[in-house]
């Protein structure tokens, strides 16, 4: 039995709220990746600062999230902290960022 | 989610702000792309002005920030603070009506709380076997 093991015996968790809090995270993620998308199509952002917006954006957003739901203690509610905030559901919040950073940027600038 | 006041307000006033500025964005970017300027050169105006720009950004983070705060919940994962706060009845698990789990104390053993008793084998053997004894006699 490792450290990690014995941590889990004496300090059990509670699978289906990690699951039910890691689905939360990502629905917040994915809906503010859209809503950042809809910035950068207005601003007109290209190619690599569309990219560090949406890392700025995403960095805020998890910010956002640690603070407000969660009390400024995510080690309560996430398994890996604050790191676990940030890189939830990376490839999916990407998608939907670039799908409406190219749908605003064309129906703005077209 | 149960969502607050103050945060839908937010998320109302940032979305109308947001497309304002997509409109706005929209409405400039159909000037024409050179504009004589007062020394009669043409100068490039493709740029975004910095009232729309700030408005964007401002409305953005608003509405994100509306978002966030408008009452997500999240459950503790360590199941010492949740199996606490079940018996405070400060949470109700999911399936469980709010009206039946009116009462404190529903912790996450209510099933055991409300098991069957024994069943007394030897009482039900005697009824067998009187019931036994009847359908012999009828018969």
């Amino acid at each position: 039995m490792n450290a990690e093991e014995r941590d889990l015996q004496i300090h059990p968790i509670v699978p289906e709220n990690v699951l039910a809090n890691s689905k939360t995270i990502v629905d917040l993620h994915s809906l503010s990746s859209s809503l950042l998308g809809i910035a950068a199509g207005v601003l007109g952002l290209e190619s690599y600062s569309g990219f560090l917006f949406y890392l700025l954006g995403t960095l805020f957003v998890s910010f956002l999230i640690v603070t407000f739901p969660m009390g400024g203690k995510p080690n309560l509610y996430v398994r890996g902290g604050w790191k676990d905030v940030v890189a939830a559901d990376v490839t999916g919040g990407v998608m939907g960022y670039v799908l409406t950073w190219t749908l605003f940027f064309g129906l703005v600038r077209v | 989610m149960s969502r607050s006041l103050p945060s839908n307000i937010l998320v109302a006033v940032s979305s109308v702000l947001l497309a304002h500025a997509c409109y706005s964005a929209h409405e400039h970017s159909l000037l024409p792309a050179t504009a004589p300027s007062l020394d009669g050169t043409p100068t490039a105006s493709s740029s975004l002005p910095l009232d729309i720009t700030l408005e964007t950004l401002i409305s953005v983070c608003l509405l994100l920030v509306g978002i966030v705060s408008s009452g997500w919940e999240l459950k503790p994962i360590s199941l010492r603070k949740y199996a606490g706060l079940l018996e405070s009845g400060s949470i109700i698990p999911g399936g469980v009506d709010a009206e039946t789990a009116a009462g404190k104390g529903r912790g996450l053993f209510d099933g055991l709380e409300e098991r069957p008793g024994f069943l007394d084998i030897r009482h039900q053997r005697k009824e067998f076997a009187d019931w036994l004894k009847h359908v012999n006699a009828t018969s």
